[in-house]
């Protein structure tokens, strides 16, 4: 739609520029497996080393328009982060050990830290990459981090926890036969709630982070609709129940269901030894309902990349795109997998390099990069430490 | 020999590229010309970006000019030529050291965690204070209340019998070999028609009702005890957590990433370690055990039998590598090996 808008105001025609990676799973196993050894003989002190080298190679691969990006971080910045980190790690689970209490209060002021680490992370991350001797930063300023970050989410479990259980204890309350119908009413409550809440949320969030980023000194800016990710969140749902409620009534049709509430219910151990095709059926259906929450992730974080990628602007003159399709994506983590287990675990580093080049392909940039002319800003970024605590406690913002 | 790259120059601080061209000197003489800075020095004297594999290679000039190359390839070969390899990016295209590595990494990666992590859970289990035994073991007791755990209803005199009989059974222990951080304690529990027995950290033993009616005589009782007490001495529920707690937090640093699919790989990696730790315990219980029957009945045919009673009045089949114990019919294999070893 943005092209018609532009073709309007613009007589060019938009030119696309689309990502590119070019680095090699052989080559980077090499790489990646001479760095592991490094780290183990240095007892992990290489691995700061290891990690520039590796994002050296995966930023140093992808080209736009004839240019490569650059990861600018000194491996010094991210071994004093990393010890540090270690320190907060180790001393936080023999707390949790020693002293439960003590180590589940820890955990809150963790919990109340994170924005601010979010913020020092993304601005790290940001100042550390480079285009075209330009680097990017990140503006988004605490408050708005602390309001996005942390009291919008815990508002949104006060209403989903709070209005279910009112609903089903409240009917529970008025008389014993309208329980039922308390926990039906809590239920759609949930499942409504939970994917209203999920979009405002999830609105906030990707909005402060998108609109705090800066390209030298130009912004982003990207403004998303509730709407949209509340029509995405409700799709999910309404896919996960029709494959649920499909089985299920397979299940039953086919006559296993019935057998399997009985070994439920608890009668059934003797059934069990007399049928030991049950217990395939139950490890069957567990893997099953893991390979389905694994197709509806997938199906939310395409709707949810494209729609945000392409909702965003860098100063109002270039357009992001993204063309992920959710077969090909789920496609890739099912190969990924297999690859993964198959190798146990080596092949780490083919993954690695499958989903560069897949999430290279499905991005592009609309617009005339060679007319878009910037300055660097003369930010000087040496501490790295939110950026290793933040890794170590895995509070990585994951937007891309 | 001269040859000429094309390519473009970004302007120091600023996203603008102007077309330019180099010359490559045969004795790494680089001669950059452009419309916006034309410029000459030696290979030596300017800025290359990192070698890493293919990865193409700029080269940065006095000023902050930096040269993009159109035909990476060709300019990382010229570079090859005139400069040294960094050691870094040798090693890592060496096909002898990936090779050397792989294997050593795998390893390394196999002996963590089946010697590695064990070892570090049992030394850092035997540094934790006695007050931390004592914590977890009241909690533990909480939980078994909230899971349906009641009074045992064996008769008053059979329950003094059998604190006598597990306390004659900790005295007569070697208080050498078998030191305890706390005393053992005897405590009997109902709870359905379920035959088990375990041990808590702060030293209780727990054996429910339908296991002390399951076993034919005393002596079987006794070699239970025996067994849960090994786990008492050798602190093994204590070892367990610090085990998932090192686990948990080497798998989130290894795997780092976070896409659903390789939570659930990290999870299920975990549990199964965990699982075979926990079957380590158990034959290192059965050991214990074992080792004191032998000593004072010549035999360890009470814990023999005791097993095959619980085999036989056994359910359903869990496949030894998803259970937490190991079966049955292996360890009762192992303890008669330890009889026929003896005669």
């Amino acid at each position: 739609m943005s092209s018609v808008d532009s073709s309007s105001n613009n007589v060019t025609v938009e030119k696309t520029s689309q990502f590119k990676f070019h680095g090699n799973g052989t080559e980077f196993f090499g790489i990646w497996i001479v760095n592991v050894l490094l780290s183990i003989v240095t007892l992990g002190i290489y691995s700061a080393w290891a990690k520039v080298r590796t994002n050296n190679y995966f930023y140093g691969n992808t080209e736009l328009d004839g240019d490569r990006f650059e990861y600018l971080a000194q491996p010094m910045q991210l071994l004093i982060g990393r010890m540090i980190a270690l320190v907060v790690v180790i001393g936080w689970s023999v707390l949790n050990v020693t002293h439960p209490l003590a180590g589940g209060v820890t955990a809150v002021l963790i919990a109340f830290i994170v924005p601010f680490l979010a913020v020092r992370n993304a601005r790290f991350d940001a100042r550390v990459t480079r285009f075209r001797n330009v680097r990017f930063d990140f503006k988004g300023g605490y408050g708005g981090a602390y309001i996005n970050l942390l009291l919008k989410p815990l508002i949104a479990y006060a209403i989903i926890i709070g209005g279910t259980v009112a609903l089903v204890v409240g009917f529970k309350a008025m008389s014993d036969s309208m329980a039922s119908v308390g926990i039906g009413l809590g239920l759609l409550f949930f499942v409504v709630a939970t994917a209203l809440t999920y979009a405002w949320v999830t609105v906030g969030f990707s909005q402060y982070i998108v609109n705090g980023y800066r390209y030298g000194g130009k912004p982003f800016n990207a403004s998303l609709q509730v709407r949209e990710y509340v029509k995405i969140g409700l799709t999910a749902a309404a896919i996960f129940t029709a494959i649920i409620a499909g089985l299920v009534a397979v299940a039953y049709a086919s006559g296993i269901g019935s057998s399997l509430m009985a070994v439920f219910a608890g009668a059934g151990e003797e059934d069990l030894k007399s049928d030991p095709s049950m217990l395939i059926y139950i490890f069957g259906g567990y893997f099953g309902f893991l390979l389905l929450t694994v197709i509806i992730a997938a199906y939310v974080r395409v709707c949810t990349r494209n729609y945000l990628f392409n909702q965003t602007k860098l100063d109002d003159e270039l357009q992001l795109v993204s063309a992920m399709k959710v077969a090909s994506f789920f496609g890739l983590i099912l190969t990924n997998l297999l690859i993964t287990v198959s190798t146990l675990g080596l092949g780490r580093a083919w993954v690695a390099v499958r989903t560069a080049r897949y999430m290279s392909s499905v991005t592009a940039v609309e617009g005339d990069l060679n007319q878009f002319s910037v300055d660097d800003h003369n930010a000087t970024t040496s501490s790295a430490i939110a950026d290793e605590v933040a890794d170590a406690f895995d509070i990585n913002l994951g937007i891309i | 020999m001269n040859h000429q790259v094309d390519g473009h120059v970004l302007g120091p601080k600023n996203s603008s590229k102007h077309p330019a061209s180099l010359l490559l000197g045969s004795h790494g003489q680089l001669t950059l010309s452009s419309e916006c800075c034309n410029t000459q020095c030696q290979l030596e004297h300017a800025l290359l970006s990192r070698s890493i594999g293919a990865m193409a290679r700029t080269i940065t000039f006095d000023g902050g000019f930096v040269f993009v190359c159109n035909e990476p390839q060709r300019l990382n070969r010229w570079i090859a030529q005139h400069s040294s390899t960094p050691l870094i990016a040798k090693l890592e295209a060496n096909l002898a050291l990936i090779i050397l590595a792989t294997v050593f990494t795998a390893i390394v990666g196999y002996a963590t965690f089946v010697y590695g992590v064990p070892a570090a859970a049992k030394v850092v289990a035997h540094m934790l204070p006695v007050s931390v035994e004592r914590e977890v073991g009241e909690h533990s007791l909480t939980m078994l209340d909230d899971m349906g755990f009641e009074a045992s209803e064996l008769a008053p005199e059979r329950q003094a019998q059998l604190q006598q009989m597990f306390s004659a059974t900790v005295e007569k222990l070697d208080p050498h070999t078998a030191a305890f951080s706390q005393t053992p304690k005897l405590m009997l529990r109902h709870t359905g028609e379920m035959a088990n027995a375990f041990a808590l950290a702060d030293g209780h033993v727990i054996l429910t009702d339908a296991m002390v009616n399951l076993a034919a005589n005393d002596a079987q009782l006794e070699a239970v005890v025996l067994h849960e007490l090994g786990h008492i001495q050798q602190r093994h529920i204590l070892t367990n957590l610090v085990q998932s707690a090192i686990l948990s937090i080497s798998a989130a640093l290894i795997v780092g990433e976070t896409s659903g699919i390789s939570d659930i790989l990290v999870s299920f990696t975990v549990l199964g370690t965990s699982l075979s730790y926990s079957r380590q315990h158990e034959r290192e219980a059965d050991e214990f055990a074992a080792t004191y029957l032998q000593r004072w009945y010549q035999s360890t045919a009470s814990l023999v039998q005791l097993y095959q009673a619980l085999d036989d009045g056994h359910d359903v089949d869990i496949p030894g590598w998803a259970s937490t114990h190991p079966e049955l019919t292996e360890r009762i294999e192992t303890l008669q090996l330890h009889d026929t070893s003896q005669q």
